[in-house]
């Protein structure tokens, strides 16, 4: 039996959270999602599973722009915390602008929001591979982002 | 000559003269009582005669003609002629062949004397005129009068020898009457010239002259005594004779004050005649202003600055010219009435004319004039100043002033003078009063209190610091703006610069001020920042504006276009083809606007983003866009020729999509024949011209300004995608670089674009 792997999914737009949830459920059935909707619950709930018994998130796949608490805080707090959790920065912009790719800072990687079918199938494979990997079933290179 | 034997000397001087009516008086008393005795040992007088009469005569003689030769006195030749026939009577009445009787002595002596007087007084009479006589020549007047005198003295003696001439004296009688008369004749003649020549030491301070004339009174006295005798060897033979051999020892007296004086053996008969005309003449001939005399309507004399001032030409005399020509027309007529008044004894001033010169060019002048005898004529002395020079200068001073007082009168600055040292303003130009709203008159009359109240609060140490550091000689090269109540009541901007003024030994005296209403100025310049600022900002608001809205566009679309997509690839099983059909069409005009969205996000962050410039090899970066476009170039089958490219200063990424939108709409835009693209740059003086030529459908210039607006397409969708936001990008960026860029192009032969690049400093 896989490991579940555990993704902490930080998206404020609900529709978007519903749209990633079918991705990685189409991934991956041996996921557990854990979805918030600000960057304070983020941090809160971040902090929360990392100091309590489960550990923290295997994955975290993450929005920029967050209400309450930015991206960039939520990302700072996780790294001062943790620097083994893969972090995916999961963004709307096709094309990430320098100032994005800035602030994607510490991040392992990004994943831009598929709008199209082939998109949709590239993010689904994607995250299918990341998922492995952290199953280790598979090999993903982290770092630079997929434009 | 030491002091304390100078002022025994003089005092001696001033007594020396006594002894002469010590003799006198001698003589008065001998002649009255009548002496009877003798003493004439044999020889002793005509030695004695020698001894004192004749050399020293001799050498007086000698020393008058070398003065005559050296400056022509005509008083010296007849002083030297004076004292040479005493010497030749006095040597005469020596010779053993005279000295027989006492007669023939006597009659020697006393002729040759009664000659000496004569001579002498007229060389006195001469000298008092104080006008000098001058000879021409030097040596025929000095030869032809020494030798009449000793012919005459020669003639004397032969007619003495041959008993032709009257009997002067009988040895025990005393004098006759003829003996008698010309005695006295000597003695008044001698007295005469000592007296004149007594007066004449009085005038010019010449001892020499009053030796001589104590000496020449000595002799008269001597000679005075000779007459009262009886015989030769009495007592008044005696007195008498000792008196003339004092008289030529004051003569010697004279020749060595004069000598020990002067320096040289020269009489200084007219000595301190002479120096004062040298003097005159020295200052006439080094005097700047041309000085003339006119006698009788001609030159008759004109200094060095005459000759330059009318250009005489060397060689040429100016002595003789008519005083007509010297000047023209009405400038001569003017002359000759000056001339005329001042000859007729007017006070005439100064006066300004002009002289002709030889070569006839016209001098300014200032003429002085006075008369003066000159060779016994009345004549007009002319002084001339060439002030030609001056009134150049002044004249060009004016013509300063009257553009200075133009630009003074013009300014639109004010500008304005302070005294230091009273504090109060000297000088306001009429636009400085003009700044200020008063007149000149009541500018003048405000208080420097008041003129600093008037400054606003808030400025009022600005001007006071100015003009503070001004006055204590700190250059202010920057003016300080400051706002100051104009008569209105009305503040208004000035712009004032000072400048400190000083005299000639540094002193400051005064702040010259140039002050300039920049009311307007300051108006325009706040409404410029108001406005650049609220351009800035809306600027500003427009790029965020267009980023967040295009941002927040993308979330509603990327609802409905991910929707969408989930819809047809999960249910598209379970819809007919129809629906499959409306949802296709559905995501490609949201794949549209999503295109269009990202390309209106890289438009407007073109501004917005952070400029970061760097070198930029261009041909690196031509290449690496067309490795991105790879797969199209393959498929199009296009040709690339990429020329050398240089590396500039820019922003790379925007480099990157400059070369990505030329290059993508160079494939794009292809016709029926494989496409041939090719990039070249040219150098300029101060930029790079970049070009990327196609040989694609081109199109018609008439569109060449507006394909580079936004969303200018002139091709439908169906045939070139896209939306006409590239070469707006492409221009925007260009721009932003400080580069042009433009087209060349025609339908169906292909579009070059160029664009330039400003070169790496």
């Amino acid at each position: 039996v896989a490991k579940k792997v555990r993704i902490l999914v930080i998206e404020d737009n609900q529709a978007d959270a519903d749209l990633l949830n079918e991705f990685i459920e189409e991934a991956s059935p041996d996921c557990i999602v854990i979805s918030v909707d600000d960057g304070q619950k983020a941090i809160d709930r971040f902090l929360g599973m990392a100091n309590g018994p489960e550990g923290a998130p295997d994955l975290v796949l993450m929005d920029l722009n967050l209400p309450k608490r930015s991206g960039h805080e939520v990302l700072e707090v996780i790294r001062s915390n943790d620097r083994e959790v893969k972090v995916m920065i999961y963004s709307g912009s096709a094309a990430p602008s320098d100032r994005g790719m800035a602030r994607l800072g510490k991040a392992d990687g990004y994943l831009v929001k598929p709008m199209t079918v082939e998109e949709i199938e590239e993010t689904v494979a994607q995250l299918r591979e990341i998922i492995h990997a952290l199953q280790g079933r598979g090999y993903v290179k982290w770092g630079g982002p997929r434009p | 000559m030491g002091n304390s034997a100078g002022n025994a000397l003089s005092a001696l001087t001033r007594k020396a003269w006594l002894i002469a009516p010590v003799l006198l008086v001698v003589i008065i008393l001998l002649g009255l009582s009548s002496p009877t005795a003798v003493w004439n040992p044999p020889n002793l007088i005509p030695a004695l005669n020698v001894i004192f009469l004749s050399s020293i005569s001799f050498f007086v003689s000698i020393l008058a003609a070398i003065s005559f030769l050296k400056d022509r006195s005509v008083v010296a030749l007849l002083l030297g002629g004076g004292t040479l026939a005493l010497g030749l009577g006095a040597s005469m009445a020596s010779l053993p062949s005279v000295n027989a009787t006492a007669n023939s002595m006597i009659v020697m002596y006393n002729t040759a004397a009664l000659l000496a007087g004569l001579l002498n007084l007229a060389a006195a009479a001469i000298l008092s005129s104080a006008k000098p006589k001058r000879l021409e020549s030097k040596w025929a007047p000095l030869i032809i009068a020494y030798l009449m005198i000793t012919a005459l003295a020669g003639l004397l003696l032969l007619l003495e020898m041959n008993g032709s001439w009257p009997v002067y004296f009988i040895a025990g009688s005393g004098q006759t009457m003829i003996g008698r008369l010309v005695l006295l004749a000597s003695v008044l003649l001698f007295f005469i010239s000592a007296s004149i020549l007594a007066v004449q030491r009085r005038n010019a301070g010449n001892d020499f002259s009053y030796w001589y004339a104590v000496g020449l009174a000595l002799i008269a006295i001597g000679l005075m005594g000779v007459s009262l005798q009886a015989n030769i060897g009495d007592a008044l033979n005696w007195i008498g004779r000792i008196s003339q051999y004092l008289g030529m020892l004051f003569m010697v007296v004279a020749v060595y004050t004069s000598v020990k004086a002067s320096g040289t053996w020269l009489l200084p008969l007219e000595k301190a005649l002479r120096e004062s005309e040298d003097r005159y003449q020295a200052l006439v001939r080094t005097s700047p202003d041309a000085i003339m005399v006119i006698s009788n309507g001609k030159v008759a004399f004109a200094n060095q600055a005459a000759v330059r001032l009318l250009h005489i030409p060397p060689g040429t005399n100016a002595v003789g010219m008519r005083s007509g020509d010297l000047a023209e027309g009405a400038h001569s007529l003017d002359l000759a009435q000056h001339m005329a008044r001042l000859l007729r004894g007017d006070a005439v001033p100064a006066w300004e004319t002009n002289v002709r010169t030889m070569d006839g060019a016209s001098v300014e002048v200032e003429i002085c004039g006075s008369t003066i005898e000159f060779d016994s004529q009345h004549s007009v002395l002319l002084i001339l100043r060439d002030i030609s020079q001056r009134k150049k200068a002044e004249e060009d001073l004016r013509k300063q002033e009257r553009v200075l007082r133009t630009v003074l009168d013009n300014s639109r600055d004010g500008i304005n003078m302070l005294d230091l040292r009273t504090g109060k303003y000297v000088f306001l130009s009429p636009s400085q009063a003009e700044l200020t709203g008063f007149t000149i008159e009541e500018i003048l009359g405000i208080a420097a209190k008041e003129a600093y109240e008037r400054v606003h609060p808030e400025d009022r140490h600005k001007s006071v610091d100015q003009q503070a550091a001004v006055a204590a000689g700190i250059d202010m090269p920057d003016p300080i703006e400051y706002r100051w109540m104009v008569k209105s009541g009305e503040y208004r901007w000035f712009s004032d610069r000072r400048k400190l003024v000083r005299d000639e030994q540094g002193r400051p005296v005064a702040l010259v001020g140039i002050s300039r209403d920049i009311t307007e100025e300051k108006n325009a310049q706040r409404v410029m920042r108001d406005y650049s600022i609220r351009l800035e900002q809306s600027n500003a608001e427009l790029q965020q504006f267009a980023y967040i809205s295009s941002h927040d566009l993308q979330e509603p679309l990327r609802m409905v276009i991910a929707n969408l997509s989930q819809l047809e690839r999960k249910h598209g099983d379970s819809l007919d083809e129809e629906a499959r059909a409306y949802i296709d069409r559905a995501i490609d005009g949201g794949a549209r606007m999503r295109e269009l969205i990202d390309d209106l996000l890289t438009y407007s962050r073109v501004e917005s983003q952070a400029k970061e410039v760097g070198p930029v090899d261009m041909e690196e970066v031509t290449r690496s866009v067309l490795g991105l476009m790879e797969a199209t170039v393959r498929e199009s089958g296009a040709e690339l020729d990429i020329g050398t490219l240089p590396v500039v200063r820019a922003n790379e990424s925007q480099m990157r999509q400059v070369m990505q939108n030329l290059l993508s709409n160079a494939l794009k835009f292809r016709g029926a024949r494989a496409p041939r693209i090719e990039v070249w740059a040219e150098p300029g003086w101060q930029e790079w011209t970049f070009a990327v030529k196609d040989n694609g459908i081109g199109f018609d210039m008439a569109y060449a300004d507006k394909i580079f607006d936004m969303f200018q397409r002139l091709h439908t969708r169906d045939r070139y995608p896209g939306n006409g936001v590239g070469l707006a990008i492409v221009k925007k960026i260009v721009e932003r670089h400080g580069g042009r860029v433009w087209v060349q192009s025609s339908v169906d032969s292909g579009s070059t674009f160029y664009f330039t690049l400003p070169k790496e400093v």
